[in-house]
């Protein structure tokens, strides 16, 4: 059936937007500049082409390109191969041999990280570059190198960053997509657990200001970060919603009722999860936490109720304790929390937060997800379709929360 | 229901497309021809479900139409019936079922989306009301809806695998009520 065979006459082509309709949308919600930069360049682009198989060969050559607009000269690319996982991005592993400015003459496992035509999620190469460089040094991230912001030398935007040691759960083991009930030993989620705490609470003290993070807005007091929260992902269901859900209408209404003050701006990671970060099996030591693509400066609780969130909850070795992120009891999570970071945790904020979360996310799988499947924008349009279907979860869960009133 | 037929056919060929048939060894014929059946059969699947309804109706239509041609010839015969009495029942009920079957699915599907998009306007329009209670209960009368639609929602979606304990969700058949 036509998306649009329901709509009135006065009902926007979201497949063909106009150059009006994304005015309008641009002025009712006020969001960050870059998120807005994107947003509409994602409106101005969709009525172009889907997204067109690329082969490595292409791919290594844009990178060669971009190596010399970046002063890189002398280097070989060797090994490129496919890297699997992450519905949102296409990933090419290689190894470059080069002149590191740093190192001299040396050989470096590398990923290229590349926006498809449209994006389940529509996020910035030149944020993630930004934060990841912030965070370098405080917390184990890959090293990234270069960053093509607007695709000038690769297909689409793209990111290089360093190939770093370490899996994402151990050998072994099963879990659903994007590692979502993925189990832990005991032995692993103890060592795991205490580091886990410690690097959320440095994110959170981190102070931002010192580092050059000018691709990110920050909120004055007061209620403008929630807002924008609710602007930016109010203005995804309207520029890529297909079938309306009012219940979103009526969640929207009560986040916009609600709205924390903020107390304390921070960096907020957003995706900080089991199946986010890398750690070694031998020792059990975080060596990269990744994925910092929708990464803002925010407010703290909104990573605390993701973390927390019931979707990454599984049951301990007793069959009956639910541990956050497979590897701890809320409580003790939320205890450390606050130990180690010298941070309050807001329950009402924290309520507000996992509403937020469900909210965002279930417009990202059943909006967005639908919209670039239905538009083939992406390089695996099956999958995205596929993840829709979680949406109902998350949509129920956010349902119970509203109901429940916090 | 967001995930139609219509976008699983078309995402699983593109797939077929960008990644699998690529992949595949060319001197395996035996697979590369299998694929290659999968996705036309797919194509065919895609061309056939906005039609199947309309298809059936206008079959089941012809067939009555020629049932009651073969009664009127038997009705001519002397001597004992030679065709079973059995079809002239089976035509008549079939002419009851057909004349319930009226309206196209696709009409059902555009209602849904009309209603779906008018109760969520009429949330937002009911912000601007100062009555907090009334709001109240609109809302509570959307919150209520989406409760019982999520939960066919969510059994519909059972064998995806995204339910932590899906015992305790009722099947999607009794929830229809379909048996």
């Amino acid at each position: 059936m036509n998306s649009n065979l329901a709509s009135n006459s006065n009902f926007p082509d979201k497949d063909r937007p106009s150059a009006e309709w994304i005015a309008s949308l641009r002025q009712r919600y006020v969001i960050e500049k870059s998120i807005d930069k994107l947003l509409t360049r994602k409106l101005e682009r969709r009525a172009g082409p889907g997204y067109q198989a690329r082969t490595l060969e292409d791919l290594g050559k844009g990178i060669e390109e971009l190596l010399k607009a970046r002063g890189v000269n002398y280097f070989s690319l060797v090994n490129k191969r496919w890297l699997a996982g992450g519905a949102s991005k296409i990933q090419m592993a290689f190894t470059l041999d080069w002149e590191s400015p740093n190192v001299g003459r040396t050989r470096n496992n590398m990923v290229l990280r590349m926006e498809p035509a449209e994006s389940i999620v529509e996020t910035s190469r030149l944020r993630e570059f930004q934060v990841i460089k912030a965070m370098d040094g405080l917390v184990p991230v890959p090293p990234v190198f270069w960053c093509d912001e607007d695709g000038q030398y690769l297909p689409y935007p793209s990111l290089i960053y360093g190939f770093a040691e370490g899996v994402t759960k151990p050998k072994n083991s099963t879990s659903g997509v994007s590692g979502a009930g993925t189990t832990l030993p005991d032995d692993i989620r103890h060592k795991l657990a205490p580091q886990f705490i410690q690097h959320l609470a440095n994110i959170h003290n981190f102070d931002y200001r010192q580092a050059s993070v000018d691709a990110f807005d920050v909120p004055k007091s007061g209620i403008q970060c929630a807002e924008w929260g609710v602007d930016w992902w109010e203005r995804v269901w309207e520029e890529d919603g297909d079938e309306e859900i009012p219940l979103l209408r009526v969640a929207a209404a009560w986040l916009r009722r609600n709205m924390p003050v903020l107390d304390k701006p921070s960096i907020v990671h957003s995706d900080y999860r089991l199946g986010n970060f890398l750690f070694t099996e031998h020792n059990c030591e975080i060596t990269a936490l990744l994925d910092w693509e929708l990464s803002r400066i925010g407010d703290r609780h909104q990573d605390l109720a993701w973390t927390t969130s019931q979707a990454f909850v599984t049951l301990g070795s007793d069959g009956k304790t639910p541990l956050v992120c497979s590897m701890m009891p809320e409580s003790e999570f939320f205890e450390g929390y606050q130990q180690v970071s010298g941070l309050t945790v807001n329950p009402a904020t924290l309520h507000w937060y996992k509403i937020y979360n469900n909210y965002s996310l279930a417009i990202l799988l059943v909006g967005s997800g639908y919209r670039v499947a239905r538009n083939g924008k992406t390089h695996q349009d099956v999958l995205v379709a596929w993840l829709s279907g979680l949406a109902y979860v998350v949509l129920d869960q956010m349902r119970s929360q509203l109901e429940s009133g916090g | 229901m967001q995930l139609r037929t219509e976008i699983q056919l078309k995402t699983m060929m593109k797939a077929m497309d960008d990644v699998i048939l690529p992949a595949i060894d060319s001197s395996n014929q035996l697979a590369l021809e299998q694929a290659q059946l999968v996705k036309a059969m797919m194509g065919l699947m895609a061309h056939q479900l906005p039609l199947q309804f309309d298809f059936d109706r206008d079959e089941l239509q012809r067939l009555i139409d020629t049932a009651d041609k073969i009664q009127a010839v038997c009705l001519q015969l002397q001597g004992p019936p030679v065709i079973s009495g059995e079809l002239y029942s089976q035509a008549e009920q079939a002419s009851t079922i057909l004349s319930r079957c009226t309206v196209n699915p696709a009409l059902v599907e555009e209602r849904i989306r009309v209603l779906r998009r008018l109760v969520g306007e009429a949330v937002q329009e009911i912000q601007s009301v100062s009555d907090h209670k009334l709001r109240e209960k609109l809302e509570g009368a959307v919150v209520a809806m989406s409760r019982e639609q999520l939960l066919r929602d969510r059994a519909l979606m059972i064998k995806q695998g995204w339910e932590v304990d899906p015992e305790s969700l009722p099947t999607i058949e009794s929830l229809l009520d379909t048996a």
